[in-house]
């Protein structure tokens, strides 16, 4: 049991992550609870942010419809974490030679893997539930049985989902094994999963917006995900029989996936270890030499659009952008509309700065820069000893977040001109804005990255979700959005437009300029100091 | 080829290397021993410019390698004990990138990477992603790209672990070869055999000092490489240089 409880908190460490910052070797690692704490902190402010959100917004009798939207995130959050924890961790897990090496028995090695990976998935649906449960229970005054079974039936919410995410990512492993682009299916499948989600969620809010439709998505819930909605029958009514059948069925689920799996994780694994992807008729061609800056940069596109996990996490903001202009092109008459009751010139001006501000916000949000460095990981080796100058590295990366925000931006602004018939000077300033924000949002993200490097992790997504330069980079990027839009409703709206869209290509040149200036004296400096 | 004065290397507040002296001239091949924990990779990765240091001059080539790393690191070519290598690459993009980095012509780098690969038995495998390598494999495919722009100076940290007989003796006659045309080879490992028939100079390092540097023929003496390292490993003795 003791052994049994060491493994556990070995496996723990793994999906939590390495707690060195990568330059220095001898700093003490922090315990493992406290690297709970940046998990736990995300779960709460994302559950607060939306809670509160759904409460405000929707709020009145319809205060349970935003505790099924708050659980539906939850079972979302726990099947989308656990694919990916699954895939790498469960399937594919890298010490399973050092493990199965050992005098342990199977069942000790899965037990403690799936405990392990039990514990991960409570931690994110526990610290979402929580503060909309207490939000909730607070604001509509319940009794003290709500929390009673809220609390005990959180333990068990996250079971069927495992269970869920536990089968898709089986599944992913045994279909894509052997294949050449195994990484890239993987991502495709979680990216749709996404798309999913953020669809149905869409929907949800669409239908929220029209009365009548509640009892349809409570219906949904309960009949897609019944322990969610046993879950929360049971806490809103209070009724104990609900509460105790949804801890039923979780507790079944997971039982008998744990029968059925536990012998097919080791062989899976074993499999996954003999069924590499092998070209047979591989034949060396003449190829063409590129330049160091271009070679690096093709080397990091692979690598970034390799990783959709990191895409997912870092740049989703730009596909929303995308979406929402194609929608804008789509309802385009009733834009039109829009427009004529504004005011054509003055109007469509306004509207172009506040398009800009958005654009500004998205690029914000997609600070892909931001852990690149990190990234490099095991790998750091290379960079620093090949002759490449520290400039094409910062360039090379610069380059592949300006075209993940200026590829997007750039299309739904070109989109925006057209729906809102911008003229040709409003459509090159926005142009300018796209630019300049691109580059800058990147090339800060280098410097965030370069202030709080990890460059020992073992897994990726320790450095793009966990990172403290990428929380660094969003909230940067959250607290300058809030600020611009905030100071434009305040302070700036009766200034004429076009002269706050100057101000703002000028602030963003200075910006650029001076972010440049930090990184070619500092930044380099700095890098040159990395190591892992 | 290399000239290292002084070298001060420190993790935190641990002094790992105590001010080192070392040259390697040219057309040589030096082997580096010393226990595990000497700081024999910490002083590989100082020269390659991988880890910073804190005392100290390193020259590659006359290249100072804090003030001219790139010319220093232009006519070198560095191999870690345990080579990696992108995952998400092919061994050929792998290769691909080097040649790239090193500015080496697409037919050169064509026929090198023919060459080479085929020599050492991983050609059919430079279509497959790197991920799918065993460590031997990785090792090839990192040999490859170190000999891909032939350096002038080439410096291997425990280059024989993971090689099959083969292809260990084909980095010996590589390693031979390179140094016959006027380039220097420094390696560390812990293959006493292959240091004592293969290296021209050796230095032993115990405790991030050297204990002793020379010609290989002098140090040993009359004993084995072996022998005169397992002393020195026991009585940590004054420096000898001969």
């Amino acid at each position: 049991m003791k052994l049994l409880w060491k493994l556990i908190k070995i496996q723990l460490a793994g999906f939590l992550g390495a707690s060195s910052n990568g330059t220095s070797r001898k700093k003490k690692p922090w315990p493992l609870w406290t690297r709970m704490l940046v998990p736990a902190a995300a779960c709460i402010y994302l559950s607060v942010v939306y809670s509160t959100l759904y409460f405000d917004g929707i709020g009145g009798k319809m205060g349970d419809y935003s505790m099924y939207m708050i659980a539906f995130f939850a079972v979302m959050m726990t099947i989308l974490g656990g694919l990916s924890m699954a895939l790498g961790a469960l399937y594919e897990f890298k010490d399973y030679d050092f493990l199965m090496s050992l005098p342990l028995t199977k069942t000790v090695i899965v037990a403690s893997k799936l405990i392990a990976f039990y514990l991960m998935e409570l931690l994110y649906s526990f610290f979402i539930i929580m503060p909309a449960l207490f939000i909730f229970g607070i604001r509509y005054m319940m009794d003290p049985v709500y929390y009673i079974l809220g609390v005990i039936g959180t333990l068990f919410f996250p079971m069927l989902p495992m269970v869920i995410a536990c089968l898709i990512a089986l599944l992913i492993r045994i279909v894509t094994a052997g294949k050449k682009h195994q990484k890239l299916f993987t991502n495709l499948i979680t990216f749709a999963g996404l798309g999913v989600y953020m669809f149905v969620v869409f929907r949800m809010n669409m239908d929220a917006a029209a009365s009548g439709m509640r009892s349809d998505f409570i219906d949904g819930v309960v009949k897609y995900i019944p322990t969610a909605g046993l879950f929360l029958s049971s806490i809103l009514e209070p009724s104990v029989i609900k509460g105790l059948l949804a801890i039923a069925i979780n507790l079944a689920a997971l039982g008998l996936f744990v029968w059925w799996l536990s012998p097919r994780i080791i062989s899976t694994n074993a499999k996954m270890r003999s069924a590499a992807y092998h070209d047979k008729n591989f034949r060396l061609k003449e190829t063409k030499s590129n330049s160091t800056l271009m070679s690096l940069f093709k080397r990091e596109l692979v690598k970034t659009f390799g990783n959709l996990f990191y895409l997912i996490n870092m740049a989703m903001g730009q596909v929303m952008l995308v979406i929402v202009a194609v929608a804008m092109m789509i309802y385009r008459s009733d834009i039109e509309i829009l427009i004529s009751q504004i005011g054509a010139g003055y109007g469509v001006q306004v509207i172009a700065l506040i398009l800009m501000m958005v654009i500004i916000a998205a690029a914000f949000m997609a600070p892909v820069s931001s852990v690149s460095i990190s990234l490099e990981g095991k790998y750091f080796w290379l960079l620093k000893s090949l002759p490449i100058h520290t400039e094409d590295v910062f360039f090379s990366k610069i380059l592949v977040n300006f075209v993940i925000i200026a590829v997007p931006s750039g299309i739904s602004w070109i989109l925006s001109a057209i729906v809102f018939k911008m003229t040709a000077v409003t459509v090159l300033e926005g142009i300018a804005v796209v630019l300049l924000t691109a580059y800058l949002v990147s090339a800060l993200g280098i410097l965030i990255n370069l202030l709080f490097p990890k460059l020992v992790w073992d897994r990726e997504a320790v450095v793009i979700k966990q990172s403290m330069s990428s929380f660094v980079a969003v909230l940067l990027g959250l607290g300058l959005s809030a600020g611009m839009f905030v100071l434009y409703f305040a302070k700036l709206y009766t200034v004429e437009p076009g002269i706050l869209t100057l101000a703002l290509i000028g602030l963003l040149a200075v910006l650029v300029l001076a972010v440049t200036a930090l990184l070619m004296t500092w930044g380099k400096k700095r890098f040159g100091r990395l190591s892992n | 080829m290399l000239e290292i004065k002084g070298l001060v290397k420190s993790y935190g507040s641990k002094e790992v290397l105590h001010g080192i002296d070392l040259e390697v001239r040219d057309g040589e091949i030096f082997g580096f021993i010393g226990p595990n924990g000497a700081g024999k990779s910490t002083t590989l990765k100082c020269l390659s410019g991988i880890l910073p240091f804190e005392k100290g001059d390193i020259k590659i080539g006359g290249y100072d390698i804090l003030t001219n790393p790139m010319e220093a690191k232009r006519i070198t070519a560095y191999l870690p004990d345990n080579p990696d290598i992108y995952e998400n690459l092919t061994g050929i993009q792998f290769l691909n990138f080097v040649g790239d980095v090193f500015n080496v012509p697409s037919d050169v780098r064509t026929q090198r990477i023919n060459d080479l690969s085929r020599e050492l038995e991983i050609y059919e495998n430079l279509g497959d992603q790197v991920s799918s390598y065993s460590h031997g494999m990785k090792q090839k495919l990192a040999l490859i790209s170190a000999f891909l722009h032939e350096p002038k100076f080439l410096v291997l940290d425990e280059p024989f672990v993971g090689l099959d007989p083969k292809a260990a003796f084909i980095l010996k006659q590589k390693m031979k070869q390179l140094c016959e045309r006027g380039s220097s080879v420094l390696f560390s490992s812990h293959v006493l055999e292959v240091v004592e028939k293969l290296c021209d100079r050796v230095g032993i390092m115990v405790a991030g000092e050297f204990r002793q540097i020379g010609a290989t023929e002098d140090i040993i003496a009359d004993q084995s490489l072996e022998q005169v390292f397992l002393e020195l490993d026991k009585n940590e003795t004054p420096l000898e240089t001969h």
